[in-house]
């Protein structure tokens, strides 16, 4: 009876562990947010929790030509992104050399960032990145 | 018996319908011939702008053909960026998957304006695009500026270590001399210093060529100082390059207090975000600039001189340069100051001089309309003045400055121009049967020109990696001509 009631507990604490652990590494988590392309058109995407924004515009499969041109390596400025404010904020720092890439981007804004650089988290549910549309229109 | 999907967008149904009246005889529609589009270049312009071109054939048949003078493509991609910025270079997968998609073909070894007359493409294409860059060197005109050995343009010199044919036997001479001068602070004479400077072991495991490398290695280059006419706040490199100088190993930066001593907390906090961040970077340098203990190269900046003559017997030994001023004081952080000169002249010793001071393009058929001071191609929003079908993208079409970003984002656009174009019925001749890559590679072929197809590359980029793998290297270019065409017409590795 005692070893049952032994073995009981073993394998709960062990399945809660289990179940602890599932919720807590994310592992293949997806969370909902939203892309808008140059043509301002709205795009659901699901973004692998882990992964960052630039492997997300990718695996969506979402048509933004020249995009993401470096692969990631902070060499260009073409997976250039806008977030809202309050969601910005919330993001770590760009590293200095984020930033000097950022500095070269078409239509920076306060709250640009590159999508190659933000990795996605579970709290991130229902954002939208804005592809900035081409400044070039007006030449 | 509908051979083809049928499509929703209404102006294209509208197109291929008026297409088919004229070509069809029969009582159904026949598919209407498709729209032979050719870009000539295949750099990053000519490259980004067929990817976004591509979104035409879902709606309509479209080939798209990528001409290229050499017997290789991605022009500055391969040719240009240095051989320490492989990530620029990661650009060349998403070329390759443009490059074999079905309805694109690469053809290389083809010169236009040479082998075939711009016009005669007309009969191939309905479409033409102009992309080809600029690819010559803006000169000085300075006394001893063409008559002295080891006066380079950075576009050689780059050339020379980027493996471009034509600059295999540079030959710049960096044992006789501890001095280096370039004339110019922009990205290229960034990156020219950064070759003379960095440590050869760094620069082994690029793809910058052996013959550079053996070469580099007997430098006795120990300074290097950019000369610019104007100040610190009109320098046109940007901030990655210049923290990428500072941070070089063994490299000490050697920037003047004095330079930087009108430049306040005022000043800068009216400058625009990228000019604020690297002008901050700059004045942090010129503080922290006796750190390095161990460093055994320097770089320095020299501003506010105008390049006057080149002094040397056979061989150079100094530069004079002219003092300038702003014109205007009250102006000192405009980066579109004018200066004047001072009269004041001051000599340089020095045992190599590169001269990066731009670049500009071509007129490659005289019935190209070009401005010839500017080294552009005259355009409207890319439409070729009087050239209807004609359009140009690129430093061809805007002049010879920005990054892979300029690009990528002008590409959106001028494809958006032309598929309005096409849509707007402004392309007369779009009913008509034209052979594309086929006519024209028969044309060639006729001159005695084999062209160069995007599976033949790959056999010499695979022989060119191979090469770089046994090195530890990325690849080994090959620099000559006749050997690259040869290897690209070998059918065994």
């Amino acid at each position: 009876m005692r070893r049952n009631l032994l073995s009981l507990i073993t394998r709960t604490v062990f399945n809660s562990n289990f179940v602890f652990q599932r919720y807590s590494s994310n592992a293949n988590q997806f969370v909902n947010v939203k892309v808008i392309d140059r043509d301002q058109k709205p795009i659901d995407a699901k973004a692998k929790v882990g992964s960052n924004m630039l492997d997300v515009i990718l695996d969506n499969k979402i048509d933004i030509d020249g995009f993401g041109a470096c692969e990631g390596t902070l060499a260009c400025s073409t997976c250039h992104v806008i977030l809202d404010s309050e969601n910005y904020k919330t993001l770590p720092e760009p590293v200095e050399e984020e930033n000097d890439m950022l500095d070269l981007a078409f239509g920076l804004t306060p709250t640009s960032r590159l999508a190659c650089q933000i990795i996605v988290e579970p709290r991130m549910k229902d954002w939208v990145f804005v592809v900035p549309k081409d400044v070039n229109d007006q030449r | 018996m509908l051979t083809h999907v049928v499509r929703r967008s209404f102006t294209s149904c509208l197109i291929r319908r008026s297409l088919s009246t004229i070509s069809s005889q029969s009582s159904s529609p026949s598919p209407p011939p498709p729209i032979r589009i050719c870009v000539v270049g295949s750099g990053p312009a000519g490259f980004y702008l067929t990817q976004n071109l591509l979104k035409l054939h879902q709606s309509l048949p479209v080939t798209i053909d990528i001409l290229e003078k050499a017997p290789v493509p991605f022009g500055l991609v391969r040719y240009g960026v240095a051989p320490d910025h492989p990530e620029v270079k990661n650009v060349i997968h998403t070329f390759t998957k443009i490059a074999e998609h079905e309805h694109v073909r690469f053809i290389g070894n083809i010169h236009i304006g040479h082998t075939v007359r711009l016009q005669e493409l007309q009969q191939f294409y309905h479409i033409i695009i102009l992309a080809y860059g600029s690819s010559v060197e803006r000169t000085l005109n300075i006394p001893g500026e063409t008559s002295l050995e080891n006066v380079f343009s950075a576009k050689d010199f780059v050339g020379w270590y980027n493996g471009v044919p034509e600059n295999a036997q540079l030959r710049p001479k960096l044992d006789g001399t501890d001095c280096a001068v370039i004339i110019g602070m922009g990205n290229v004479a960034l990156d020219c210093a950064r070759i003379l400077l960095s440590p050869i072991d760094d620069l082994a495991k690029t793809d910058i060529t052996d013959q550079a490398l053996d070469i580099l290695r007997q430098s006795r280059i120990r300074h290097v100082i950019l000369v610019g006419r104007r100040g610190p706040m009109q320098v046109s490199f940007t901030i990655k390059e210049l923290r990428e100088l500072t941070k070089l190993n063994g490299v000490q930066s050697m920037l003047k207090k004095e330079d930087f001593q009108q430049i306040d907390q005022n000043m800068i906090d009216k400058l625009e975000r990228p000019r604020k961040r690297l002008t901050e970077l700059m004045l942090k340098t010129v503080r922290t600039n006796q750190t390095k203990d161990h460093a055994e190269r320097f770089w320095y900046l020299k501003f506010w001189r105008r390049p006057r003559r080149i002094n040397g017997k056979t061989m150079v030994e100094s530069v004079d340069f002219e003092y300038t001023e702003p014109v205007d004081r009250q102006q000192f952080a405009n980066e579109n100051l004018f200066v004047k000169e001072n009269g004041t002249i001051e000599t340089v010793p020095c045992g190599l001089v590169i001269k990066s001071i731009g670049y500009y393009g071509v007129q490659i058929d005289p019935w190209l309309p070009f401005d010839k001071e500017r080294g552009i191609i005259l355009n409207h929003q890319n439409r070729i003045d009087d050239r209807p079908g004609f359009y140009c993208t690129g430093w061809i079409g805007r002049g010879a400055r920005g990054v892979i970003v300029e690009t990528t984002t002008e590409s959106h656009t001028v494809a958006k121009r032309i598929m309005d174009d096409i849509e707007q019925g402004r392309l007369q001749n779009l009913h008509d049967v034209k052979s594309g890559g086929d006519g024209l590679i028969s044309l060639a072929k006729s001159r005695q020109v084999r062209c160069i197809s995007y599976d033949d590359w790959k056999k010499l980029d695979a022989h060119e990696t191979k090469l770089g793998l046994s090195k530890g290297k990325p690849r080994e270019k090959i620099l000559n001509i006749d050997k690259m065409l040869e290897l690209t017409s070998n059918s065994n590795s």
